[in-house]
């Protein structure tokens, strides 16, 4: 019930409409310039859907492999079963090294495990060096986009987060507000110990940890330190490297409507004896919190191959009108909306599979060519229902398979309209007229039409 | 990977057309520069014309590329330890990809991996014939190797950032400006 609340309350949030509207119609705006420049994009899609596909199957030798690959060059891949064990291992790594203010990159997985909370519990300083993520941080929030963490903010928001934070006069500027972020991170990556990322892809063939990124904040994470610590799902496996170049070309074009993101960083292990620079040690943690569970299910298992590009919250009817908050589950649309039943430790995440329309626009853009709404359509159906859900659906079916009494429903609902406000007191029928006006029938039912202008019946 | 894979093989960009010309325009259109020279005294011309020096000093990779447009400059040379303070850092770029106005970069002993970040320019010198259709190109280049370098990067454009209601500033941590330098002969 709450969090039929809460995304109440979001849609009720007039200024959240405005600024998801905005940013939501920009996205798929520049997305629509590229796909339109691109005459190969099926193709790519067909590519990327085979590779991910590939994964489904053979994930457990492609880890091996990567481990073997990464290990060969003195990093460390540690398997975490859940998010406690991730961050129990992150914590551990950081405290043997006595590491305690450090700067991380944005990374979902991280987000996922509450790594920040449970680092800060156990006295740790972690900074957000990611723009979005920085602005989440400061506001104690949590981010509303998988790509745009802080969209739900707007630039006075913005403003009065980091003037306040950085105890300069206000400004709603973007660009004065981005550079006072850049100098005062600046120096925390020049004297950090430790940096910790995500990734966007592992590379099995190579032992190779892909990080995205716009801002340059990756790099500087994952280069400076003499710590790197990098939280990897391990849906993130890829067979090949050339299998990056279909997979990175639709990942931009999607998320951001770019070709390809600003940088695009390949890390195969620490640094070596000839290296210039880079982290002495490098941890990889390989992260699996439910996701062999989802693996294991054959209706739900296609949604592993997401490539996060967030083209499905986007295009969603429902996330752009509410954004990520009222989910209340780190990966928020329609592809979330089936993680959450196998990852969220929440057991009414399941009800996510509900707050869909089945529209299918999802399944449409995805870049990956997963079924979404499919998927979670067949999510329902296996879920328990309410005794008032199976009743009523079983007097539908009745009464829709029986012409005659098909007939004398239409009459009956054509006298109860004018009652129909009374339906609103019944709880479970309640719960489907709170937020939908029964629309007034027509005098004349389409049947009784057809026969007045003559058309025949058939029985 | 086992022989049972059904994995796709390089998916054809449709219509690659004059590689230095399509990679100029790619890379505009993300903020970035380009420019073409027959050889490295002319290419250092051009570029202390898009690059005033400033009196810092200038970070140059100790790559043949690098160091062939560094000679010719009137500009101190630093190494690693002063890429914080430094005005441009010249690097030497494997490939660039004309698709996507990309640069790539192996970061390793000769050119360290915070080289191209950290300065407010960076400057990446590829030769004309190391130009390639797409990254799926660069990626095939890179997977032929015995090994592959423990970093490397492709850039495209200058760093930039749009979490503040989408509005695109440049730069973010990394450069402000990225220069991309297709050079004939050395």
């Amino acid at each position: 019930m709450s969090r039929r609340q809460d995304f109440a309350r979001s849609l009720a949030d007039l200024d959240l409409r405005r600024k998801m509207a905005v940013s939501m119609a920009q996205a798929l705006g520049h997305r629509a310039a590229r796909v339109a420049e691109t005459p190969e994009w099926e193709a790519l899609r067909d590519a990327a859907q085979a590779i991910r596909a590939y994964g489904l199957t053979h994930l457990d030798e492609m880890l091996a492999q990567f481990r073997h690959q990464l290990e060969a060059r003195g990093a460390r891949v540690h398997w975490a079963a859940d998010a406690e064990a991730a961050n129990r291992l992150i914590l551990d790594v950081l405290r043997a090294r006595g590491v305690t203010r450090f700067v991380k990159g944005k990374s979902m997985a991280t987000e996922e495990t509450r790594l920040n909370e449970a680092l800060i519990a156990a006295g740790l300083d972690p900074v957000e060096t990611d723009l979005g993520e920085y602005l989440v941080q400061l506001c104690g929030d949590r981010p509303a986009h998988p790509t745009a963490p802080a969209v739900h903010l707007s630039r006075q928001d913005c403003g009065r987060l980091i003037c306040q934070h950085l105890g300069a006069p206000y400004t709603d500027d973007p660009t004065t507000l981005s550079l006072m972020v850049r100098e005062d991170l600046r120096s925390e990556f020049l004297r950090s110990p430790a940096g910790i990322t995500g990734a966007n892809f592992a590379v099995a063939e190579t032992g190779t940890v892909v990080i995205v990124d716009n801002e340059g904040n990756q790099g500087l994470v994952s280069a400076l330190p003499d710590l790197h610590i990098a939280l990897v799902g391990i849906d993130k496996l890829i067979p090949r490297l050339q299998d990056l170049g279909p997979l990175l070309r639709l990942l931009a074009r999607n998320a951001t409507g770019q070709t390809l993101t600003c940088y695009t960083t390949l890390i195969s292990g620490p640094r070596q004896a000839e290296d210039a620079d880079g982290p002495r040690e490098l941890h990889v943690i390989l992260l699996d919190n439910g996701r062999r569970a989802m693996l294991a299910d054959p209706t739900a298992r296609q949604a592993m191959t997401c490539i996060r590009c967030g083209v499905c919250c986007n295009i969603c009817p429902i996330y752009s009108k509410v954004g990520g908050h009222p989910y209340g589950f780190t990966y928020p649309g329609a592809v979330g909306s089936i993680w959450a039943a196998f990852l969220s430790a929440d057991p009414g995440a399941e009800e996510l599979a509900h707050i869909c329309s089945l529209c299918g626009a999802c399944s449409e853009v995805c870049p990956v060519r997963n079924e979404l709404s499919h998927t979670l359509a067949a999510m329902r159906r296996r879920r328990h229902r309410p005794w008032a859900e199976r009743l009523g659906m079983g007097a539908l079916a009745a009464v829709l398979a029986r012409p005659s009494l098909y007939r004398l429903g239409t009459r009956l609902l054509r006298w109860a309209h004018p009652f129909r406000r009374l339906g609103a007191a019944v709880p479970p029928i309640r719960g489907w007229t709170l937020g939908r006006e029964l629309p007034h029938p027509p005098s004349r039912s389409f049947q009784e039409s057809h026969r007045r202008w003559g058309g025949h019946r058939r029985e | 990977m086992s022989s049972d894979v059904r994995l796709p093989g390089p998916v054809p960009v449709a219509g690659a057309g004059d590689l230095p010309e399509v990679f100029t325009a790619a890379l505009a259109s993300v903020s970035g520069e380009a420019f073409r020279a027959a050889g490295a005294a002319e290419a250092a011309q051009r570029l202390l014309e898009a690059v005033p020096p400033d009196g810092r000093p200038w970070f140059v990779a100790e790559r043949e590329l690098a160091q062939a447009l560094g000679q010719h400059l009137p500009v101190t040379w630093t190494d690693r330890t002063g890429l914080a303070e430094c005005q441009v850092s010249l690097t030497a770029a494997e490939w660039a990809i004309a698709d996507t106005g990309t640069v790539g970069l192996l970061l390793d002993a000769r050119q360290p991996r915070a080289c191209y970040l950290l300065p407010e320019v960076h400057v990446a010198v590829c030769r004309t014939n190391a130009l390639l259709p797409t990254l799926s190109d660069a990626l095939l280049r890179l997977g032929e190797r015995d090994q592959l370098p423990t970093a490397c990067v492709f850039v495209t454009g200058p760093s930039r950032t749009a979490d503040i209601e989408k509005t695109i500033v440049i730069p973010a941590h990394g450069p402000k400006r990225l220069i991309a330098v297709l050079l004939d002969e050395i």
